[in-house]
């Protein structure tokens, strides 16, 4: 496929581009803490991404392979066109297979499979600061997180438990970056938490309409909060996932019909493909 | 207990602190010592300056000359302004304490009762739900609140309530010196009654340093060991709150003493 | 254990145009242990001043006021704000007129906190603290109470109970057997006798002569001095 004539590689004016990767270097410097940039407009609404696609559109070169998932599936609509808009922009190569992907732009999931040290997972993020609900003064969290001052955070798990027995937050939930920041990870499950830690890849995380960026370079330390009594847990299932009989996967839950009937899949479409593909063959 | 009381330096030490707003005097030329287990009230009208006094103390507010010197418990007399935010803020969860007037300031109206006192723990360092939590119920029950609400939020508390709330979240770390800003006010009397003798005990036997801002001169009175009176930004009056209300010198201070009526 | 000299007062009432009001002038007298001396003189003539003063409830315009307090001499005519306190939490006791009752604290502590000002152990203090109500005819059922609904004369009770829970080595007493029944100041009476002769310094004010004839080995006659 060949790139449009009006368009500058991947979109983005090269200035715009050269921008956004200072950032980028700054956040990995500092991992987990928000740099701020200038984003730009993208010709799609916020909450579609505008900040992931500008951070991939920084960071894909030519010879770049490019996955994005939405909820974990390579062919959900939010996938689909900013899929669209790359081929169309920078005219690279795509794939739905995690393994062949060196770049994969993300909304709400981590994949299955592990991550290599060449490739790099771009996160969408639609509100960055995790002391928000708690503390609505932009210029207080900042203080708060240059003079680490996190109590707050757990006040907001003290809060689940206190109402629900058990810390209920099941995605967002705040992970602690290096040692020192704290950081929301995205709208991801918690189940996905632990991947983070010591990932061997490049986590990028773009927020578009807050005008943030911020990473975790890889092979650090990334600890979810916790208390000692409570210590961070993930989501189990009783079941495995009923096409590919998965039984280690994040499961969604669908709904088969109107008289109650469901089924439990893995939300990895690529996983999923390729575990059913291989146990049929 | 005993040990504490005779150290022979001033918790704080307050030299020549002026606060001015544009042409408008906040306060000028303030000093005095605060000693460990001391009760300080500075009392004046509105507009007296007693609140930026008390905003400058506890280094919410920048004074424009004057020094303020804490002793802190490891390295002794520091002045506080010299001191980075860093410095300032931990102070101000752990050695220092904050009672605002309206608990609206002083508490988080959107979490638990149990959250609130919880919180100055948890930004110690605290990470062991259950221990945050009996502490909680400690602090409550120490305050008079019903140990059954600690889920509840106080929004849902009565005006007194919540006042106690506050204290119990500002004192949970064991301060040494506490700044109150008429922590009586607005209160029914009955409910203010209750509140100052909860205070007094608490002071009495947490041996607490305060500096409370009141315009009520019986708080002053049932509270305080000394008491500074305020006009205009400047202190006219300053001595032993018995010596002060019973034998008045400045003319100010004898009309506030004669203004006060008699229940 | 008290030396007095050239204490002075004026009142200046700034409200009155800075009227002048000379109450006492030129005062000067000495109180030695077991020793008991009655303020005496006429109604104006500056006894419950001068006992104020005593007590640095009052400033001094003049003189010096020599208290022996732990051994040392301070004068309470210049001593600063926390010295005063700890002379008076240590060394002067003081009995009023009239009890400052503060609301909801019930009477056993408002006995015991002089004591536990002074880092008494709790249980020691309320102990003391009984025994003083019971000896000075306080129901103990009253105990737990504030003594704001109480008669003038179990407040007074209630404040001559407080004033004798911490051994003072010097007592300033006012009044302290006004409104009570013969019985109970028979009590008072024998209280301050006992001081009296433990070597506490006792300086007051006694309207009741059989009181004052049984309590006191000398008397200051503050009209004399005035005179004079």
């Amino acid at each position: 496929m060949t790139r449009g004539q009006t368009y500058n590689f991947a979109y983005l004016d090269e200035q715009t581009k050269r921008m956004i990767r200072r950032a980028i270097l700054k956040a990995v410097a500092i991992p987990g803490y928000q740099v701020p940039f200038a984003s730009r407009e993208m010709p799609m609404p916020y909450g579609w991404g505008t900040g992931g696609v500008q951070v991939t559109a920084s960071v894909l070169g030519h010879d770049d392979v490019l996955k994005v998932i939405d909820q974990g599936a390579d062919d959900t609509t939010n996938a689909v066109s900013i899929r669209k808009f790359f081929q169309k922009t920078a005219g690279v190569e795509t794939t739905t297979e995690t393994a062949n992907a060196s770049v994969i732009q993300t909304r709400h999931r981590i994949p299955e499979e592990e991550l290599r040290a060449d490739q790099i997972l771009v996160y969408q993020v639609p509100i960055p600061e995790p002391l928000r609900f708690l503390e609505p003064r932009e210029t207080e969290t900042r203080t708060m997180h240059a003079l680490e001052e996190y109590g707050l955070m757990h006040v907001k798990l003290y809060e689940d438990i206190s109402r629900h027995g058990h810390i209920a937050t099941t995605y967002a939930y705040p992970v602690r970056v290096n040692a020192r920041y704290i950081m929301d990870p995205s709208p991801i499950p918690k189940f996905d938490n632990p991947k983070m830690h010591r990932m061997a890849a490049l986590q990028l995380f773009g927020a578009g309409r807050e005008k943030r960026i911020y990473a975790i370079p890889p092979y650090t330390q990334v600890h979810s909060l916790d208390f000692e009594d409570h210590p961070f847990e993930v989501q189990q299932w009783d079941q495995a996932c009923a096409i590919c009989g998965a039984e280690v996967s994040f499961l969604d839950e669908i709904i088969t019909d109107d008289a109650g009937g469901r089924m439990f899949v893995c939300s990895d479409t690529d996983f999923c493909n390729k575990r059913s593909g291989s146990t049929a063959a | 207990m005993n040990g504490s009381r005779e150290t022979d330096s001033p918790i704080l030490l307050a030299e020549a602190v002026s606060k001015a707003y544009g042409e408008q005097l906040g306060c000028v030329d303030i000093s005095f010592e605060l000693w460990p287990g001391e009760v300080l009230a500075i009392v004046g009208e509105s507009g007296s300056g007693k609140t930026t006094l008390l905003n400058c103390l506890s280094a919410q507010l920048m004074p424009d000359r004057g020094s303020a010197r804490y002793h802190r418990r490891n390295d002794g007399l520091r002045d506080i302004y010299a001191m980075s935010e860093a410095e300032r803020r931990f102070l101000m969860r752990t050695d220092w304490a904050f009672v605002h007037q309206n608990p609206r300031d002083g508490l988080r109206m959107n979490v638990s009762a149990g959250a609130n006192v919880g919180e100055r723990l948890m930004a110690v360092g605290a990470r062991h739900y259950g221990d945050i939590r009996a502490r909680a119920v400690d602090w409550m029950e120490k305050v008079e609140v019903d140990t059954s609400r600690i889920d509840h939020f106080p929004r849902t508390f009565s005006g007194g309530m919540q006042q106690r709330l506050q204290i119990a979240r500002n004192l949970v770390t064991g301060p040494r010196l506490v700044f109150m800003d008429e922590p009586t006010g607005g209160l029914d009397v009955s409910v203010q009654a209750r509140l100052l003798d909860l205070i007094r005990g608490l002071v009495t036997r947490l041996q607490l340093s305060v500096i409370i801002v009141t315009h009520d001169l019986a708080v002053a009175r049932l509270l305080a060991h000394r008491m500074m009176v305020m006009r205009d930004g400047r202190v006219v009056e300053q001595g032993l709150t018995d010596q002060v209300l019973d034998d008045p010198q400045h003319a100010y201070t004898q009309l506030l003493v004669s203004s006060v009526l008699q229940a | 254990m008290l030396q007095a000299e050239g204490l002075a007062k004026t009142f200046t009432l700034h409200l009155k145009d800075g009227l002048r009001l000379p109450v006492l002038s030129d005062m000067s007298f000495t109180v030695t242990s077991d020793e008991a001396v009655a303020l005496t003189g006429p109604s104006g003539s500056g006894k419950s001043t001068l006992m104020r003063m005593l007590y640095a409830n009052y400033r001094c315009d003049a003189g010096v006021l020599n208290v022996r307090h732990q051994g040392d001499w301070v004068n309470l005519a210049d001593a600063s704000a926390r010295m005063v306190r700890t002379v008076r939490r240590e060394t002067i006791g003081y009995v009023s007129q009239f009890l400052r009752v503060i609301p909801r604290v019930p009477t056993l502590q408002v006995v015991a906190e002089p004591l536990i000002e002074r880092g008494a152990e709790e249980g020691h203090a309320s102990r003391r603290a009984s025994e003083l109500l019971e000896r000075l005819n306080i129901p103990a059922k009253l105990w737990d109470l504030s003594p704001v609904t109480f008669s003038g004369g179990e407040q007074q009770r209630v404040n001559i109970a407080r004033g004798f829970a911490a051994p003072y080595p010097i007592l300033l007493l006012d009044e302290p057997t006004a409104s009570l029944d013969a019985e109970n100041r028979q009590v008072v009476i024998n209280m301050i006798c006992e001081a009296r002769d433990a070597g506490t310094a006792i300086v007051g004010i006694f309207h009741d002569t059989p009181a004052r004839n049984a309590v006191c080995t000398r008397e200051i006659d503050l009209a004399e001095k005035a005179a004079a």
